[in-house]
């Protein structure tokens, strides 16, 4: 090319260039609303009513973060979340978000265009904790006084992350309510949050499950009953079992860590009709004998299991036949399970599932191995008398 | 220069720079007229000194010397050429061939050489040799008796070693010379002489090791010092660039070294090297890019070491080059894709801070530039100001002031001190360093990888002597990245590289195993 | 064309990443749910054999590529037009390809940035390295392979704590249908997209013919494409049912290690960037080759350019929005693309193979 027209191109990118100059795109850290959390309720007039959590990040030498809670409404989910730029003055990001708390008539009413909104938005994550407000509108969880300046969403996260050493409650993410919700014969459920009153102060208290039939919320299981459902779902990963034991007439109060637990379903079909078997296998450890029954040795181990495998057994097929009566819902995800394993019998009951569910047979088998007794192998015991 | 030739009323085909002759190119018969030639050549040069002789004995034995002075050894000079002269009883029989006579049997210098030519005459006096002109001869005595102050050897100052020898070229081309010649004593080594440059005939050595650099690439360098048509090189980065291949590439295609140890090992590797008098950087002939990373400690350290080194080397430059760019572009476009916590900090650390994050990477890379370049150009007396003066300014003050946020700080005292640590290439990482914060500033990270992806089309088309510049690169198989990535132990670095040395390829025997 | 030569591993290099261009991040057989693999399976059994054929044909013609084949055979005019229609398909394809790049940036990263900026990006970075030339193609795609494959690797087994193996059941719940309509959508896209590689390269006249580089590509490529698609459906499971754009990206963001290794959808970013980088390279130099070939010119060097820009502008404007595309790239594409990719390699090589067969008997005859 000669000099001439290298020239006139060079003028001519020059200015196409400058077209790009403040690229759309381009956000200051400072213009960005980041909100920790949600609560969303419905308000007045069948609106959807958002309370927002908004991180902030103050400097100083003592960085801070800091939480400010503000309020929007609107006619869909989105519409709401662009009103709160009126009020913060900056565009909300979510893409930070981690935790959703819905209250009871979201989650009866409305659960499924919330999920389409989460689905869908670029911004929100997959992994946004959802939890369902117990007794109160979700915004009392936020609107909680809060005078060590945490952010409560943080804090809720941690909660429900930790969970799997008590297993009183299932951390349900998002795209775990999704899938469940997408996929045939089970139903969603999420953990449960309420708040506790200390005399001093409130803090929010995760425990429980949120019940779902398909995209409707139909109750609430406490946390007792939550753990039988996830041992029946496979989610143990910690925990306790605590209960009373009459050994050589005296009375003992047994605790005993789980460790490992794996659970198995088995079907069996009478005339088209399936029977569902669970049989449960659990590594436990004695951590806390009260009362004083002496040594520990195998006649006691052989108790104690068997004593554990009633208790279980009893607890858990309990709660089955409760969830079954009372809520009508597949949360344990048997019709999943048949589906998996012989879909075609599957295509055939798909569509009475909702009228065969309530009356299915499930026999529960646990059984429970004690693998050691924590540090000591006799009780410790005090002077005589 | 070719630009000269294009400029109007220029009807002469000489450049401006050198004048006309008086008289011929040879010299006469009579001294007188030399004299009075040599007189009006060096006219208004009072350096030049005209020591007239006349023999003791024989009064028809008249000469001159003419030196410079302050170049010349006058040991050599007066005890050697003068008093000879003076004193010789030689007998002169025949005129023409008493010069002659003289060399043979009078004159005590070593370096002695006739000729007759004016040229050679005047180039040599300026050289700083002696002339000696007889009457009655029409040759002269060129006297090689040049000593000019230079500086010892002594250690490189630009590339030092922790492990290794410590001598480093000096200015002077014999010195060199021998520096390189006493450590590769192979009848295979051959230095040829080039003389470039019109005013200043800056003398050159190609050395080369004749069985196992490529004929090629010795003849494509000898052709392109011929075509250069300069009127003086000062160092030699004058001939780097013009002779390289890729001339508008920030990356270096030829290499240079100052120190003798790794131009040897680059000499039995193949390569060509070229020596330029007055410059005690040494150029390589080719030059590709795993080079940028390599130093010749390298190979002296435990291989281990040395592989770790080199890899915190390649990954100090990558760094360098990406981080203020990826900095930029995740925290003003893609800040889904930080941590929280970290999104908080850093959020935390730009409250108040006036400034949007690209003007503060640019400002704040640009203040680091102007410490290291004030830094280098400073007296070494003002020195230990700067460096306080620097960590004031960037450090404390800047962040107390809140005209940047100190995670910037960190930012860019990593990607500087990571570009200092290459200093081969050092030079292109400064420049793409500014172009990919551009593009991160215009495109978030999808400027960044296009960027790089340019840059990747970049090395990967450029040549260096004919040999493609990212040879090896990429390469994962075993034979190509024991010298790049990592230094494999001596006993696997069998054969030389590929087409650099396709002559002759191996370098050492099967049989050498380890521990022998 | 003469003097550029690549070697097997480059060749290699580029029909890998060619064929993981953007298949890893739109997927692969949108038809199919669970059972996408069985779909990549059977697709990939069908097109070793096509690929079979694509090679036997450049072997059979030393020295020319599939332009000069398309003369050689069906004479200069209907030659002629066959060229052009190739050129058209390459032309095309990189136009689609650089549209769905222009919509991942568009949806996922940048939503305000208008869709012409990451096209002309890309489209730019295309044309600069279909100027350099195969060789530099053929080089940068070999030193890039590592570091794709080391970061697919990676984030494989990072995937690793979220795999569900019970996503992969049931298997084959609705029948082969659907999974055969994927197996073919798989073929189409990007298994026999390959054919563009016999329009930018010829098989030299005295080595062997490609066959172990080209299929070890397909191979290669097909294999990652599969390891893949197993990680997004043990990761995301029944949520695939909604159809994401771009599952790659949502399932690497569920990665999460202790507190600090999450949010790594950079990676797909990073992966999908180089594989249509080389994709349409190739698209386009086919192009360019097709026009130098049609226009007679000496070097396809000088029509890079206009071809590229028009390549960016085809893909500005060639779908409304992104529903059309994927209803283009699912449900249409396969049928548009089997004459490209099946009917006319196999007519040629039927061709060439005859002919052959009655030259040699021609041979023969005098002898006898």
């Amino acid at each position: 090319m000669t000099s001439i027209r290298k020239i006139i191109a060079l003028l001519l990118i020059v200015p196409l260039l400058s077209s790009l100059c403040g690229c759309w795109n381009y956000r200051l850290l400072e213009d960005l609303g980041i909100v920790a959390g949600v609560a969303i309720d419905k308000g007045t007039d069948d609106k959807f009513e958002l309370t927002m959590e908004i991180a902030d990040a103050k400097s100083g030498k003592e960085r801070m973060v800091d939480s400010h809670i503000i309020h929007s409404s609107g006619n869909t989910i989105f519409d709401a979340v662009r009103d709160g730029i009126s009020i913060i003055g900056k565009k909300l990001y979510w893409s930070h978000t981690q935790v959703i708390v819905v209250s009871e008539e979201i989650a009866r009413d409305e659960m499924i265009n919330v999920m389409d909104w989460l689905n869908r938005d670029s911004e929100t994550r997959t992994d946004i904790e959802l939890f369902v407000a117990k007794g109160m509108p979700a915004k009392d969880i936020f609107t909680i006084d809060n005078p060590s300046g945490n952010i409560i969403s943080f804090t809720l996260e941690s909660m429900i992350e930790n969970e799997t050493s008590l297993s009183k409650a299932r951390k349900t993410q998002t795209w775990k309510f999704a899938n469940d919700l997408i996929s045939p014969g089970i139903s969603p459920q999420t953990p449960a949050v309420m708040l506790w009153d200390d005399s001093k102060e409130q803090t929010p208290m995760v425990e429980g499950a949120a019940l779902f039939h398909d995209s409707v919320f139909v109750g609430f299981l406490d946390g007792a009953d939550t753990k039988n459902l996830l041992f029946v779902q496979d989610r143990i990963e910690g925990g306790l079992l605590t209960f009373p034991l009459n050994y050589q007439g005296k009375k003992l109060s047994v605790s005993l860590e789980i460790f490992e637990n794996q659970t198995r379903f088995e079907t069996s079909w009478t005339n088209s009709v399936p029977e569902i078997k669970i049989t449960m296998k659990t590594i436990v450890a004695l951590d806390e004998l009260q009362g004083t029954p002496g040594e520990i040795d195998e006649k006691l181990i052989a108790a104690l299991e068997e004593a554990a495998q009633v208790y279980l057994k009893n607890n858990i097929e309990a709660t089955i036949r409760l969830v079954q009566n009372q809520y009508d819902c597949d949360t344990f995800g048997f019709g999943n399970y048949i589906y998996r394993t012989e879909s075609q019998k599957w295509k055939k009951i798909e569509a009475d599932w909702d009228t065969i569910f309530p009356k299915l047979k499930v026999t529960v088998v646990p059984k429970v191995m004690i693998k050691n007794s924590a540090t000591q192998e006799k009780t410790i015991f005090g002077g005589v008398g | 220069m070719n630009l000269w030739k294009k400029r109007k009323g220029q009807e002469e085909d000489c450049p401006p720079n050198e004048q006309k002759r008086p008289g011929g190119t040879e010299l006469a018969f009579s001294l007188e007229e030399n004299l009075a030639t040599l007189r009006s050549i060096f006219e208004s040069d009072d350096m030049i000194q005209f020591r007239i002789l006349e023999n003791k004995s024989q009064k028809a034995i008249q000469g001159c010397v003419i030196y410079v002075e302050g170049m010349t050894d006058h040991q050599i000079l007066d005890e050697y050429v003068i008093e000879q002269v003076i004193s010789s009883d030689v007998p002169r029989y025949t005129r023409t061939d008493y010069l002659e006579e003289l060399q043979k049997k009078a004159l005590l210098a070593s370096n002695l050489c006739l000729t007759q030519d004016l040229q050679k005459i005047t180039d040599a006096v300026l050289v700083g040799n002696a002339v000696l002109l007889l009457d009655g001869s029409p040759k002269a005595i060129i006297i090689y008796c040049k000593n000019l102050e230079s500086r010892a050897v002594e250690e490189a100052s630009s590339e030092q070693a922790v492990r290794g020898p410590r001598d480093g070229f000096t200015e002077q081309l014999l010195v060199n010379l021998s520096l390189i010649r006493r450590r590769v004593t192979s009848a295979d080594l051959k230095c040829q002489y080039k003389y470039i440059g019109r005013v200043t005939k800056t003398k050159v050595c190609i050395c080369y090791l004749k069985n196992i650099a490529s004929d090629q690439i010795v003849k494509e360098l000898e052709h392109r010092l011929n075509e250069l048509d300069i009127d003086g090189i000062v160092d030699s980065g004058y001939i780097q660039e013009i002779i390289k291949d890729s001339p508008f590439s920030p990356f270096d295609t030829i290499g240079h070294s100052e120190r003798p140890d790794s131009i040897v090992g680059k000499l039995l590797e193949g390569r060509v090297a070229l020596v330029v008098d007055g410059s005690p950087f040494v150029l390589t002939v080719p030059f590709i890019f795993p080079e940028l990373f390599q130093t010749p400690e390298d190979y002296y350290n435990n291989f281990i070491f040395a592989s770790f080194n080199r890899m915190l080397r390649i990954f100090g430059a990558v760094l360098a080059l990406f981080v203020p760019a990826i900095y930029v572009s995740l925290t003003n476009f893609h800040q889904e894709l930080l941590p929280t916590p970290l999104l908080l900090s850093i959020a935390a650390g730009r409250y108040d801070v006036p400034f949007p994050t690209v003007i503060e990477a640019f400002l704040m890379l640009i203040v680091f530039e102007i410490l290291r370049e004030a830094g280098a150009r400073m007296p070494t007396a003002i020195g230990q100001t700067v460096s306080i003066v620097g960590a004031l300014v960037l450090g404390e003050a800047a962040v107390d002031a809140k005209f940047i946020a100190p995670s910037m700080i960190i930012i860019v005292a990593l990607t500087g001190i990571s570009a200092l640590m290459n200093t081969k290439v050092q030079g292109a990482i400064l420049v793409l360093r500014f172009v990919f914060l551009i593009l991160a500033a215009f495109m978030g990270i999808y400027g960044v990888i296009f960027g790089a992806l340019c840059l990747i089309t970049h090395l990967m088309s450029i040549r260096s002597f004919g040999i493609p510049y990212m040879l090896k690169e990429g390469s994962i198989r075993y034979t190509d990245i024991k010298d790049t990535l990592i230094r494999a132990p001596w006993w696997y670095m069998r054969l030389r590289p590929q087409l650099i040395a396709s002559k002759n390829r191996v370098r050492m025997s099967r049989h050498a195993k380890k521990g022998t | 064309m003469n003097q550029e030569r690549i070697t097997n591993h480059q060749l290699f290099s580029m029909v890998v990443l060619f064929v993981i261009g953007s298949s890893l991040i739109v997927g692969v057989a949108a038809q199919v749910e669970i059972d996408k693999w069985i779909a990549i399976l059977i697709a990939l059994a069908a097109a070793v054999p096509t690929l079979m054929v694509y090679i036997k044909l450049l072997s059979l013609f030393p020295g020319k590529n599939l332009f000069d084949i398309l003369f050689l055979v069906f004479g200069k005019w209907v030659g002629r037009l066959f060229v052009l229609l190739y050129t058209w398909y390459a032309f095309h394809l990189g136009a689609m390809v650089l549209r769905n790049f222009g919509e991942f940036v568009n949806m996922m990263a940048m939503p305000e940035t208008p869709m012409i900026m990451p096209i002309l990006l890309m489209g730019v970075s295309c044309i600069w390295i279909v100027k350099e030339g195969i060789e530099v193609l053929g080089r940068s795609a070999f030193f890039l392979l590592p570091i794709i494959v080391a970061i697919i690797f990676i984030v494989q087994l990072l995937c690793i704590p979220q795999l569900n193996l019970q996503f992969l059941t049931p298997i084959l719940a609705d029948g082969w249908e659907p999974v055969l309509e994927g197996a073919f959508s798989t073929f189409s896209f990007p298994f026999a997209e390959t054919v563009l590689f016999t329009a930018v390269l010829c098989c030299p006249a005295n080595k062997k013919a490609p066959y172990k580089p080209f299929l070890g590509g397909l191979i290669a490529g097909a294999f990652i494409i599969l390891t893949v698609t197993f990680r997004n459906l043990m990761v995301m499971g029944a949520t695939l049912k909604q159809s994401p754009y771009f599952p790659s990206y949502i399932a690497v963001g569920r990665i999460r290690i202790g507190d600090f290794l999450q949010r790594m959808e950079i990676t797909v970013s990073i992966v999908f960037v180089v594989g249509a980088f080389i994709k349409i390279s190739i698209c386009l130099l086919a192009a360019s080759t097709g026009v130098k070939k049609l226009a007679g010119l000496n070097h396809f060097r000088s029509v890079v350019m206009p071809i590229g820009i028009l390549m960016i502008l085809l893909a500005n404007g060639i779908y409304k929005n992104t529903i059309e595309m994927v209803k283009w790239a699912f449900d249409i594409y396969s049928y548009y693309a089997l004459p490209f990719q099946l009917f006319i390699p196999f007519v040629l090589l039927g061709i060439a193979l005859i002919s052959k067969h009655k030259e040699k008997k021609a041979n023969e005859q005098p002898s006898s």
